[in-house]
Order: structure tokens, then C-alpha cells, then sequence
């Protein structure tokens, strides 16, 4: 913009609409930042409106994301269960066609190359993981074509070792279930209070309810659940005992082979390399760390 | 934009955020109980249903959160790029969602708090209206330029 009149040498006619052109410099520079300040509300007012910037449309994006992985994370579009009376059916049933007939509360072959023994409560929440997330994988990846043997440990310890507990009588149930064992396992875990443990969920009319369902012989386990389970109560004391003394101070706690694993609920991530690793590196039997199988309703009087 | 005292305070809140998501997965993976802090609730937290998804310790998912956002942060200090800076302010407000669900959770699900769990959560709230406030300075400085 031409700012000096004086070097055309004819001055402009005076109109009053036109305003006169700075002389000075101090009116050029007022001049400049008019037309600066003009200039960016001519682009304030170009621009979109603010609901249609990047940083809106990134906010709202980011915003679905977060609850998208809300929604995933919190099970909402998960399968659920069918309840039956009072029951929810496991959604992922144990398969009875792998039940060792000589151990009722292991899976496969006793002459796999790898024994998984998991020490677990029915009580805790983090047992209920494994059982329903990752022991499906372990069943069908490693059970079911005959690498791992998998045994299911008592360690019955939330309920502080009461014996009329809830972790102490349900793993009497379990076992006083006989070859149903599985199921019955299945259906605890299936059920176990979300909200707390010890609150009287598995109380003994709801046990009986869990041996209905599964079909267990209920002469014999009202037989073996009668007088609070003595029987089968010392003997998850003496499993837990055994746990113990192994070294077992959490649930759930793996043992492959024997030896202990650190982790709790080892994910498959995890437990399939390991369990690949011993099948790689011994083709002898396995080990295990508790002796013979427990007692269970098949053996009890 | 002067970028060295922002991206120290964007950094300094991820890199808290994944050494809390370290120490919380390593007693994820060694079976341990989380050192015990006022409050005390994260044996109760890491023993919950909750403390996987999809099998995985939701410990590990912090680590992974909060190495992409020290990521983004190191990568704007050194290119002066806004789109990362963008980027890292789209993935910490996911990040806010997500942490508000994981403190529902505790409060009225589990009915337990985890000390470790509010400290890594903090770090994303607090880091993402650091990275709001810087975004919206970056804004201007470049409406202004």
C-alpha cells in the first residue's frame, strides 16, 4: 500500500468517504495493525465453527475410543451364561471325555510328558479367571492331545481354614461329587460371588443345588456331605497342608512338573511356552508335587 | 513455541506413569503383593476378576499406554511436530475414560482401593490436562505466527 503522497506530486482530491493516507510513521504503524486485526477476524470468521475443528473431532474421537475399550474390558458384549433355577451353566464346560478314571479331579493322561497341578480356592476371584479364561485353552491346547495331565489342587484358605467355610465346603462338595467333579468345579467358579467371598454363597442348600444340576449320585453325596463333610474336609486340610509345605502362598499357583511357578494366573502367553519347553526337554514322565490322588467321593464311604 | 519445560512436564508425568505400570507389572508376572501403601486394597484389586483383561494383567496394558505417550512427548520435543503432540492429547483423554472406569471399579465394584492403581491413574489425568493446557497454547502460538 502506497503510504506517501507527497512523491506522486499531485494531491488527491479530498472526497469526506475516503479517509486521508498516513503521513506519519506512527500512522503507518497504526494503519498495519488495523489491517492486522481486520485480517484475522476475516479468518476467525472463515473458519469452521468450533464443534468442527481438528481438536473436536479428535476429543470426541478419542473419547469413543476410551469407551469403546470400556465396553470391551468390562464383559458387557461377552456371551452370558444361561441360568437354570438359581444357576448360571458355565460357559465353557469341562470336557468329561478327558476325566482320568483313576483321579476323578484330573484331565488326560497320567503318562503325559507334563503334569500342571493348580492350586486353587473356589473362593477366589482370580482362581475363577483361570478356570473360565484360560483353563479352556489349556483343556483343548494341551489336555486334549495328550502333552499336559492336569490335576486340580485344594489350597482352601479364604475361608481362614473353618471347616463349615465356604472354600472348606465347597471343595468338600466338589469332591463329594465324584466323576462329577469337573462339572462341579465348572459350575462354582460359574457362580462364585463377584462381589466378595465369605458371604454365604455357597451356603449347603446351594451346594446340593450345584450336585443337582450336574447330575452327581445324590444318595452318595448327601452321604459324604453329611456331618459337615469330615471326611472330605480333612481331606482338603491335609491338600492344603501339602501345599503349603511345598510352598504354595497364593491361589491360583501353578506347578509344572512339580516346581512351583511364580505369576498366579499364568496367562497362555506364559504357561504354553513353559509347558512346550518341558515337553522339549524331558520325554520322561512327569512329576507332581502331592502324592496319590486325594480322596474323593468315589473312595469315600 | 519454547518446547523444552512442557515436554519435561508431559514427560515427567508418563515416565512416573510407567515406572508405577513396571513395578505393578513385575508383581504381576513374580506373584507378589504390591508394596503396602496408606490405604492399603491392592492385594484385595490384583486378586479381583478385574485386574485382567482378556487374560493379561492390566498392569501390562499401563506399560504399553504409558511408553506410547513417553513416545509421542520425546518425539514433539525433538521435531516440534503437532501433530504428536495431538496425538498424545487423543490417547491421554482415552486414557481418562479408561482410568475413570478402572476407579469405578474399585470404588463400587470391588469395593476396594489400590494405592498404586489412583498414583498410576493420577498420572494420566494430571498429564492429559498438561497436555490440554500445551495444546491450547500451541493453538494459539500458531493462530498468532
Amino acid at each position: 500500500m502506497s503510504t506517501n503522497s507527497s512523491s506522486s506530486g499531485a494531491r488527491p482530491p479530498k472526497t469526506p468517504a475516503a479517509p486521508r493516507p498516513p503521513a506519519t510513521r506512527q500512522e503507518r504503524r497504526e494503519a498495519a495493525r488495523r489491517d492486522q486485526r481486520l485480517a484475522s477476524a476475516r479468518t476467525v470468521a472463515a473458519r469452521k465453527p468450533a464443534w468442527q475443528s481438528p481438536m473436536a473431532l479428535i476429543t470426541a474421537a478419542a473419547v469413543v475410543v476410551g469407551l469403546v475399550v470400556v465396553i470391551l474390558a468390562s464383559g458387557v458384549l461377552s456371551p452370558k451364561p444361561a441360568v437354570v433355577g438359581n444357576l448360571l451353566q458355565p460357559l465353557s464346560p469341562t470336557p468329561t471325555s478327558l476325566i482320568d478314571p483313576a483321579n476323578p479331579r484330573a484331565l488326560g493322561k497320567a503318562t503325559a510328558p507334563v503334569t500342571v497341578e493348580v492350586w486353587s480356592d473356589f473362593q477366589c476371584p482370580a482362581c475363577d479367571a483361570f478356570a473360565t479364561t484360560i483353563e479352556p485353552d489349556l483343556i483343548s491346547q494341551y489336555v486334549a492331545t495328550g502333552k499336559v495331565h492336569l490335576i486340580y489342587r485344594d489350597f482352601a484358605f479364604i475361608d481362614h481354614g473353618a471347616a463349615d467355610g465356604e472354600s472348606h465346603q465347597a471343595a468338600a462338595a466338589a469332591r463329594c461329587a465324584g466323576d462329577k467333579f469337573w462339572a462341579f468345579h465348572d459350575y462354582l467358579f460359574e457362580n462364585q460371588n463377584k462381589t466378595g467371598e465369605n458371604k454365604g454363597t455357597f451356603s449347603g442348600a446351594f451346594l446340593s443345588s450345584v450336585a443337582d444340576a450336574v447330575g452327581a449320585n445324590k444318595a452318595a453325596y448327601d452321604a459324604c456331605m453329611a456331618n459337615g463333610a469330615a471326611a472330605m474336609v480333612a481331606a482338603v486340610n491335609a491338600e492344603t497342608a501339602v501345599g503349603t509345605a511345598a510352598g504354595v502362598n497364593q491361589t491360583p499357583t501353578i506347578a509344572l512338573n512339580g516346581k512351583l511357578m511364580p505369576g498366579g494366573a499364568m496367562p497362555m502367553t506364559t504357561l504354553g511356552p513353559a509347558i512346550d519347553a518341558l515337553i522339549a526337554a524331558s520325554p520322561t514322565p512327569s512329576g507332581s508335587l502331592a502324592p496319590a490322588p486325594s480322596p474323593s467321593a468315589s473312595t469315600a464311604p | 513455541m519454547a518446547r523444552g519445560r512442557p515436554a519435561l512436564v508431559l514427560g515427567g508425568f508418563a515416565a512416573v506413569g510407567l515406572a508405577i505400570a513396571l513395578y505393578l507389572s513385575a508383581n504381576a508376572l513374580a506373584g507378589t503383593a504390591a508394596a503396602c501403601l496408606p490405604g492399603g486394597g491392592c492385594e484385595t484389586v490384583a486378586q479381583s476378576e478385574y485386574s485382567h483383561w482378556f487374560g493379561i494383567p492390566v498392569a501390562y496394558f499401563g506399560i504399553l499406554f504409558s511408553g506410547i505417550l513417553l513416545g509421542l512427548i520425546v518425539a514433539w520435543w525433538r521435531t516440534g511436530d503437532g501433530r504428536l503432540l495431538l496425538a498424545g492429547y487423543a490417547q491421554g483423554l482415552t486414557g481418562v475414560v479408561i482410568v475413570l472406569y478402572l476407579r469405578y471399579l474399585e470404588l463400587f465394584v470391588i469395593g476396594a482401593i489400590c494405592a498404586w492403581c489412583v498414583a498410576y491413574g493420577a498420572t494420566i489425568v494430571f498429564g492429559w490436562l498438561a497436555l490440554l493446557v500445551v495444546q491450547r497454547r500451541a493453538n494459539r502460538a500458531r493462530d498468532e505466527g
